[in-house]
């Protein structure tokens, strides 16, 4: 099934909602670990919800500067690559 | 331990279970003779051969609680969130002005934390190992909701987590006082939190044998019958502000009442010499003759073999005294029943009312203790509340009602 940014966009706003984190919080640009306060555990968590939803293996980075936009990319790419 | 040191005075109260969500409803319920024990709801308990719990419906974490927080924890982190909560506020109690390290947990807490439990099974078993979630291993066991109360409250002395089947409340209790005796905090947050009704959860009690197969509610938990058939599970909370009078005076606090004594004593289940020991200690510490208490929460699991036991050893040293067992309406909430039973108790002998044990008039005279089937009124100084486990470990607390402490 083909997917779009949209796509991966919905999911990571689902998920990350389901950690508790606020819907308002959640844009393009906030950074994972010092806007959004993920911890090492919400990052295992984002990365086992993406490995069912889309199939992928992502590490997600909550220690460094990775917004939610850059997360959105790294999915994107993975699952090119997955199909290509 | 130095007996003659600190005095605990109670200056707040907390609570959620199936009589209500806060303390005045559960309170309310209690007093009305309301059993809150019904079909389970929660899931579907086809094939199980336990079919009645007491359920906590419509519970609302309280707003303070981040939902962050709430989605790394489990059902009974929650209800000891939101009793913690109640707790605090009730007593007016400031702690982000007190200081941290003075300021302690005592939790009990026997089963851990299901709902997160079955997610992660589903997570092992359909998914395999590499899917289980990051929160199990830290919401799951039993000193989770002393973790996440202390990380709400930001409190950091001395704290504990007790796990000793049904007196794991009373070991709470035990050990809640010692840390104020011990001068190692000035505040104690004391109580426990359960929340095994779930499918899994139910299951995994069933083997214990404790558990009433009855399906019908009014007939489930009998306490000191000859004919009961065990317990029903129930689910909640208590908490108690614990604090030192010294400290609770300096800040003006209103007081419940004095928590005098606690003692634990262990031997065989079937020995009523243990319990007897028991609460001949916890008097004696307490500094206060049998014929002062008024009244005694009894332990009353159901089963008759060890209620006549506990019953036995009550008559030997309490002759006459009115007994009465909230679980018979709340279900019983291991570690979260006996600091349950002593927010009831200050509250008896606040009120003047001796709470009912639900069902009773059921069964009539033939029962192993004198518990009565409506609230009482009745003036009451000094109470009496009793935990026992299955493997015998004894638990006696003595409370005296406000102004009438050492």
């Amino acid at each position: 099934m083909e997917r779009t940014s949209d796509d991966i966009h919905q999911a990571l706003t689902d998920i990350l909602g389901e950690l508790g984190v606020e819907q308002d919080a959640i844009t393009e640009s906030a950074v994972l670990g010092t806007d959004l306060e993920l911890d090492s555990t919400d990052a295992v968590e984002i990365g086992l919800e993406l490995k069912r939803r889309f199939d992928v293996t992502v590490k997600v980075q909550v220690k460094g500067s990775e917004t939610v936009g850059d997360l959105a990319k790294t999915v994107l790419h993975e699952i090119g690559q997955q199909h290509a | 331990m130095t007996d003659a040191g600190r005095r605990a005075l109670v200056t707040g109260i907390g609570m959620v279970n199936a009589g209500g969500g806060d303390t005045a409803t559960s309170w309310q319920a209690l007093l009305d003779g309301k059993s809150a024990i019904g079909p389970i709801r929660r899931f579907d308990p086809t094939g199980l051969p336990v079919s009645l719990a007491a359920e906590v419906t419509g519970f609302q974490p309280p707003q303070e609680i981040s939902r962050r927080l709430l989605a790394k924890s489990d059902r009974f982190a929650h209800f000891a969130l939101a009793a913690s909560a109640q707790a605090v506020a009730d007593a007016g109690l400031d702690l982000a002005a007190e200081d941290p390290f003075r300021t302690g947990i005592s939790f009990g807490n026997n089963s851990g934390g299901w709902d997160i439990c079955e997610r992660g099974f589903v997570e092992y078993y359909q998914q395999g190992p590499p899917m289980i979630n990051p929160f199990q291993a830290t919401a799951w066991f039993p000193t989770a909701p002393q973790g996440f109360v202390s990380i709400q409250y930001k409190i950091r002395g001395w704290s504990k987590s007790f796990a000793a089947d049904r007196a794991s409340g009373g070991s709470a209790a035990y050990f809640g006082l010692r840390a104020l005796r011990w001068e190692h905090n000035d505040v104690m947050l004391v109580g426990g939190a359960e929340a095994p009704v779930t499918r899994l959860g139910v299951g995994a009690h069933v083997s214990t044998g404790e558990l009433s197969r009855r399906t019908a509610p009014e007939r489930a938990y009998l306490p000191y019958s000859p004919e009961g058939t065990g317990l029903v599970l129930g689910e909640g909370s208590a908490v108690l502000v614990v604090e030192d009078a010294g400290h609770a005076a300096a800040r003006g606090a209103r007081v419940y009442g004095e928590l005098l004594a606690v003692e634990q004593r262990t031997g065989q289940p079937d020995d009523g010499t243990v319990l007897e020991d028991a609460l001949r200690a916890a008097l004696d510490q307490a500094g206060r003759e049998p014929g002062e208490v008024g009244l005694i929460f009894g332990e009353g699991c159901g089963s008759p073999a060890a209620d006549q036991v506990e019953a036995e050893a009550i008559g030997r040293v309490l002759p006459g005294v009115p007994v009465t067992v909230p679980k018979a309406s709340v279900g019983h909430m291991y570690g979260a029943s006996t600091a349950t039973d002593i927010a009831f108790a200050l509250l008896a002998m606040h009120d003047g009312v001796l709470p009912p044990t639900a069902g009773t008039q059921v069964d009539g005279p033939s029962r192993y203790a004198p518990v009565t089937a409506t609230a009482v009124e009745g003036s009451v100084s000094t109470a009496v509340v009793v935990s026992r486990s299955r493997e015998g470990t004894n638990v006696v607390a003595v409370l005296a009602s406000h102004g009438n402490g050492r």
